[in-house]
This record gives C-alpha cells, structure tokens and sequence, in this order.
C-alpha cells in the first residue's frame, strides 16, 4: 500500500477530478489518494465519484486555504 | 463505469456555453462516460478548421462580466474548450458530429471541420445514436 499525494490547488472543476482520476488509473486496491484542492467543488464531486466508483471516500478536511481529501482505492478490477 | 451515455447539442458557440461543453466533456471522460457531441447553429463556425483560433463570441449584454470571467479562467487554468475536446476525442469514447442541414447550408465538407469532426450527421442518425442517452442541450 503506498499513499500518492496529488496538488491539483490553482486548479478548477473538473480539474481536480481530472488529476484525482490520473493517479487513481496509476494506483492499485489499498492505496491510498491525497488531494489537495482549492475548488470547492472538489469535495463533493471527491464523494460522489468514490460511491460511483465505488472508491472508498476516507474523509476530508477544510484547511482554511484548501481542502485535504483522503481516499482509498478499493474499485479497482482484480 | 456508467452504462448510460450523454449526449450534448450545442447549437451557440458563445464563449460561455463553449466553456461548459468543454467542462462536460471532460467530465465525462473522466466518469468513462460515451459522449457524442452535435455541432450546430452559430457553433458550427468554431468547429471548422481553425475556427477555435478566431475571436470567441461573447454572449449579448455581458462584456464586463466575460472580461472578468475570461481573467479568472485563466487565473484557474482552464485548458480551453478546444484543448478538452481535442484531448477527449484522442482518449476515445467520445465522439463530434457536424449537422448535416447547417453544413449543407453553408456548403461546408468534411475536409472543412476541424479534424475532431467524426462526421457530418443528420438529425435522425443522431437521434438513433443518443436513444438510451441523456440529451443536454448547449
């Protein structure tokens, strides 16, 4: 399991989505994705993706400047 | 991922709504959603060969909001509508159709779009196409 920060802060939708998705095709089951973002976007279209995808959304927090979202890739194919 | 398609008619090629169709395509690649796309209406312009490097079309009664629009989707890096499309189109799964109506009208042929134009369509092609898609209309 490793853990794969992705900087997506300066960006807007669907650009958050977009660089989250980039590591995700990268990542395999177990690990774990940490975005960070701006848009404020980007949390709930986080959550809604994971149910989609069925991704595990581990939580998210407000930093004042961003947001820190936490997922845990569970919907890949084996 | 999602079985269902959308589709999306975009019949006015201001730079506002040319935003949006950027913004959905995208979206849609990224949810492996199949996308077609239906160029029509004053839209058609944009998506001749070249047509994106022209001055965009601001819409009627909002130059001082697209000023300001404009310096902030640069400020958040939008890639620029046709930069989406083109990308989405070489990804696969998504695919552009010119009106076949419009380009007759204007006496325009395949080898005049843009090269992200699959083909020019009629309405029923389209229609038969996008039966089990979601429509948006642009």
């Amino acid at each position: 399991m490793r853990t794969m920060n992705v900087d997506s802060r300066g960006t807007a939708c669907p650009g958050p989505i977009t660089d989250l998705i980039r590591a995700y095709k990268k990542a395999e089951n177990g690990d774990i994705i940490v975005l960070i973002a701006n848009d404020p976007g980007a949390v709930p279209d986080s959550k809604a993706w994971c149910e989609q995808t069925k991704n595990v959304f581990v939580g998210s927090k407000d930093m004042e400047d961003y947001f820190e979202i936490t997922i845990q890739v569970a919907g890949k194919r084996l | 991922m999602s079985e269902k398609g959308l589709a999306i008619v975009i019949s006015t090629g201001t730079e506002e709504k040319m935003v949006m169709l950027g913004v959905l395509t995208q979206t849609a690649v990224n949810l492996e959603m199949p996308l077609r796309i239906f160029v029509t209406g004053t839209a058609l312009k944009l998506f001749l060969k070249d047509g994106y490097k022209k001055e965009p079309i601001p819409p009627e009664g909002f130059p001082e909001f697209m000023k300001e629009l404009r310096d902030g989707l640069a400020r958040v890096k939008f890639e620029g509508w046709h930069e989406l499309l083109k990308n989405a189109v070489k990804e696969g799964g998504v695919k552009v159709y010119a009106c076949s109506l419009m380009s007759s009208a204007l006496n325009k042929h395949k080898e005049d779009f843009d090269p992200m134009i699959e083909d020019i369509v009629g309405a029923t092609n389209f229609m038969i196409q996008s039966a089990e898609s979601q429509i948006i209309v642009l």
